[in-house]
């Protein structure tokens, strides 16, 4: 167990900047998450880490041991590979001695750990199984098992849940969390499924364009985003653009949104992020003063929820999620609806540029 | 709904298109066991002599001798060389690894004939042309393309993740070298290793330049021997090449699944 | 770059055998095919000429031999293609059952020893061969046909020999064929030879195409076959290239020859590959 910190780190690839003067810190036994779309650097910062490429700039320390210029075979890290990557020739026993052989490990004592490793994936029983003989969640679980089986200090994941089907990626998710407990060893996690960061993470690393937009604890990358990046990338938002009005913001043609808390200038122009679950419908009667009207659009039913899409009386839309619970109101479209939306979860950015 | 499948009439074209491929391999066969020295349907007498006086002449057994340590060599050691070469190409870590796969591959493109020739004038000027060293170089140079092509396929075939799983797990490059890729990519390298055998094994073009008065291999001895007329003798150690072949294509065709990588 | 130095360290030692031991030989040709040939003396070392390469264009025995070269290769190919087509269809659209001992029939012969195939054609072909022996013993024929050491002889020897080249290249660009195209079009109404004449046939272009440039190179450099079944007189490149250096020593001659065809062949081979890569890139 130990910690591990990047220090300016930057990889550069044909003149393209993957990962621009990165400076982060994991402390002892904590699970972090790198966040962002693909090609924002997530995956190249894992990969230094690992070894597997040559920063062109920066350091590592794992443990406060400097590893930069370490090969990987002499960095004592764990890594799953989206791929799984298991060796197709070997059992399952020998996928999971693989690490432990390198480190010298002989006769009973290998085999107990090998066999404790495989219990904590809960695959025992299977070690003599070949890894083409196991289905997608197995393999997955052997992957992982044959990461551990060496006692790492630093455990790195590379989308290890995104070749799964939707059913099992819940299963593994609750699976690895339970590990993670159980083994607090210190964790990189890299994804592009913000579901995964957000349940599974201590802290949140979104990442756009080789720099950190945020780093924080799932709640505050949730609640608080920092850019509009984030804003934008966390949850499913409707983007609105307007102007800073006393404490209100005008979005055009007499629709005022009235945030809780306002960070900008009178006349500055802003983006306000309006999560699709924040947004309550009320029936044309019970509309308070507040309300924004707007006419229901479209209606889509996806089983426990609703969604609707409302049009403004500017002729913007916004998407609203709403519970489909037999008890809440149905609108069609074509009603009109008053949008009451919840000053706490109205994020408001200035416009960047 | 009819299927496009081969009526027929192309069915029974392409079946005899198959036989006159074997054609030449069967009447080869029944030539080597006919008591003439040329051959009649129906054959006029049966005999093994062919075999015999093939078998106890220390023309034959020489040349297949030094034909299968010329081919065993040059392919052991077209083997070691390409595969190295073909891995730093495959795994991109040397600049340029498209003109690099190229150049390896180039013997391919050039006539036999001609390299042959090229090594003849070549050799005999620097003084190393009769020296079975030589030859057996030689043999590399013509057999290694087929050693490349086949490593370069099966390692680009190959899911590099496994190599870093084992970089990560504590494998040194040669380790993970060893116990991972190696194992992933043998059938192909057996693959290749026979083609390199066959081609090594059937060379004329070249050998007949470079080859010594004592390293006459085996087809320089049947294509010399024809010329002079043909002997019921060629017949024999032929059908011997023949289920030798046949055996060993078997063989690579049970190991391997061998026709993948024609 | 530590990953620089060991690539440089594995690609080392057979470059260093590729350059030592078939670049260099090649190269050193080029001065060979620059220098006269006086018979009785040899190569004549002082001075140059350029007459061993406009002897291949304007004498009448070069032409000939250059010409039937390249028309052997032409019909070698040709005949290739058609007898190379229904084999490599029965192969992939025929019962999957015949598919692996159909493939294996057609690799058989490739593997086996050029000069054991070529003797095999000797044995039928020749004067007293197989072939004769039976139109003689039926009574067809009187006296023995010609099948050998003509252009014959080599037609079929040589199509022999590079016919299962062409089948494999063919087997592999039909099964890129996608059945649904094939299906489309048969629910839009097309006949199966109209089937096979707008879509398969189509589609398998590029593994026509370079199948044909793979039996066409093959035997433009064929040297065994045409010389087992040529003999000495009926003469294509590669022989009159062995000829040279072993028989009448006239290696400036030679290497001129050489150097014709291995251009011929590289030149060949890079416009092929050029073509594919284009088409690739449509595809």
């Amino acid at each position: 167990m130990s910690d591990l910190s990047l220090q300016r780190l930057a990889k550069t690839y044909d003149g393209h900047q993957a990962v621009r003067d990165v400076n982060l810190t994991i402390g002892e036994g904590e699970f972090v998450s790198l966040l962002g779309p693909s090609g924002c650097g997530k995956t190249t910062i894992l990969r230094m880490v690992a070894g597997l490429i040559t920063p062109t700039g920066g350091s590592i320390q794992i443990g406060g041991r400097d590893v930069t210029a370490l090969p990987p075979n002499k960095r004592n890290i764990g890594l799953v590979f989206q791929s799984y990557a298991l060796f197709p020739h070997m059992t399952v026993f020998e996928n999971v001695a693989f690490g432990l052989r390198r480190k010298k490990e002989r006769g009973s004592e290998l085999e107990s750990r090998v066999n404790e490793a495989l219990a904590l994936v809960r695959l025992d029983g299977y070690a003599e199984r070949y890894p083409r003989q196991l289905s997608g969640g197995q393999q997955q679980r052997v992957a992982m098992a044959r990461a551990i089986a060496p006692r790492p200090s630093l455990l790195l994941f590379d989308e290890p849940l995104s070749n799964l089907d939707a059913k099992l990626r819940d299963e593994m998710q609750i699976e690895l969390k339970r590990l993670q407990r159980d083994l607090t060893i210190t964790t990189l996690f890299v994804t592009h499924d913000q579901t995964e960061a957000l349940s599974l993470s201590d802290r949140v690393c979104v990442m756009h364009d080789g720099i950190i937009q945020q780093y924080d604890t799932p709640e505050e990358v949730y609640r608080r985003p920092k850019t509009a990046f984030v804003a934008s990338f966390i949850g499913k938002p409707n983007q609105l653009s307007g102007v800073v009005k006393g404490q209100s913001v005008e979005i055009s043609d007499g629709v005022v949104l009235k945030p809780s808390s306002l960070d900008a200038k009178n006349g500055q122009t802003v983006d306000v992020f309006i999560r699709q679950e924040a947004v309550s419908l009320l029936a044309k009667g019970n509309m308070s003063s507040d309300a924004v009207a707007a006419t229901i659009a479209l209606r889509s039913f996806s089983g426990a929820q609703i969604q609707y899409v409302v049009r403004l009386s500017n002729g913007s839309e916004l998407v609203v999620e709403a519970p489909s619970a037999a008890s809440a109101t149905n609108f069609e479209p074509g009603d009109t609806v008053g949008l009451d939306i919840r000053p706490d979860d109205m994020i408001v950015l200035p416009r960047e540029g | 709904m009819t299927e496009q499948k081969p009526g027929f009439i192309v069915s029974s074209f392409a079946l005899l298109v198959v036989f006159f491929l074997q054609l030449p391999v069967i009447v080869v066969v029944l030539a080597s066991f006919s008591e003439t020295s040329y051959l009649t349907i129906p054959p006029q007498g049966w005999t093994l002599d062919w075999f015999r006086e093939v078998l106890t002449d220390s023309t034959y057994l020489n040349a297949i001798k030094i034909s299968l340590i010329l081919a065993v060599s040059a392919t052991c050691l077209s083997l070691v060389l390409g595969v190295a070469a073909s891995y730093a190409i495959a795994r991109r870590m040397v600049p340029g690894s498209e003109a690099l796969a190229s150049f390896l591959m180039a013997p391919l493109a050039i006539p036999a004939v001609v390299i042959g020739v090229a090594m003849l004038q070549y050799f005999s000027l620097v003084g190393l042309r009769g020296g079975f060293v030589t030859l057996i170089i030689a043999h590399v140079v013509i057999t290694v393309p087929y050693i490349v092509r086949s490593a370069l396929a099966s390692l680009s075939g190959m899911d590099v993740a496994m190599e870093e799983a084992a970089r990560v797990l504590g494998a040194d490059s040669f380790t993970a070298f060893r116990l991972v890729t190696l194992p992933l990519i043998k059938p192909g390298l057996v693959a290749g290793a026979l083609f390199s055998f066959v081609v090594s094994m059937e060379n004329v073009p070249v050998t007949i330049f470079l080859a010594g008065a004592r390293q006459t291999t085996l087809p320089i001895l049947i294509f010399t021997s024809v010329e002079m007329g043909v002997t019921p003798g060629v017949a024999a150690v032929s059908t011997l090449l023949i289920v030798a072949t046949l055996v060993v294509l078997l063989l690579a065709e049970r190991w391997t699944g061998f026709h993948r990588f024609v | 770059m530590v990953n620089l130095r060991s690539g440089l360290l594995l690609l080392a030692p057979l470059a260093l055998v590729l350059v030592a031991s078939f670049a260099i030989p090649l190269i050193m040709l080029v001065p060979t095919s620059f220098r006269e040939y006086s018979p009785g003396h040899g190569i004549i070392t002082d001075g140059w000429t350029i007459r061993n390469y406009l002897n291949i264009l304007t004498d009448d025995y070069y032409r000939e031999v250059v010409v039937r070269t390249a028309w052997l290769g032409i019909s070698v190919t040709g005949l290739c293609l058609l007898l190379g087509y229904p084999v490599a269809y029965l192969i992939v659209r025929g019962n999957p059952r015949w598919r692996l001992p159909l493939v294996m029939l057609v690799i058989f012969p490739l593997m086996l020893n050029l000069v054991v195939r070529s003797f095999g054609w000797i044995v039928l072909l020749s004067n007293r061969g197989l072939i004769n022996n039976l139109l003689i013993d039926i009574g067809l024929i009187e006296r023995p046909l010609k099948l050998i050491f003509n252009l014959t002889g080599m037609l079929i020897g040589l199509t022999h020999i590079y016919l299962p080249f062409m089948v494999l290249m063919l087997v592999a660009s039909l099964q890129n064929v996608p059945r649904d195209v094939e299906a489309a079009a048969a629910t839009l109404g097309s006949s199966r030879f109209h089937i096979f004449r707008a879509i398969t046939l189509p589609l398998t272009a590029p593994g026509i195409i370079s199948g044909s440039i793979l039996v066409f190179v093959l035997t433009i450099s064929a040297l065994v076959t045409p010389r087992m079944l040529g003999g000495p007189v009926y003469q294509v490149m590669a022989t009159l290239i062995y000829d040279e250096y072993m028989q009448l020593l006239d290696w400036p001659s030679g290497a001129a020859l050489s150097f014709s065809l291995a251009f011929a062949t590289v030149l060949i081979i890079w416009l092929s590959s050029r073509m594919t890569k284009r088409w690739a890139g449509l595809a």
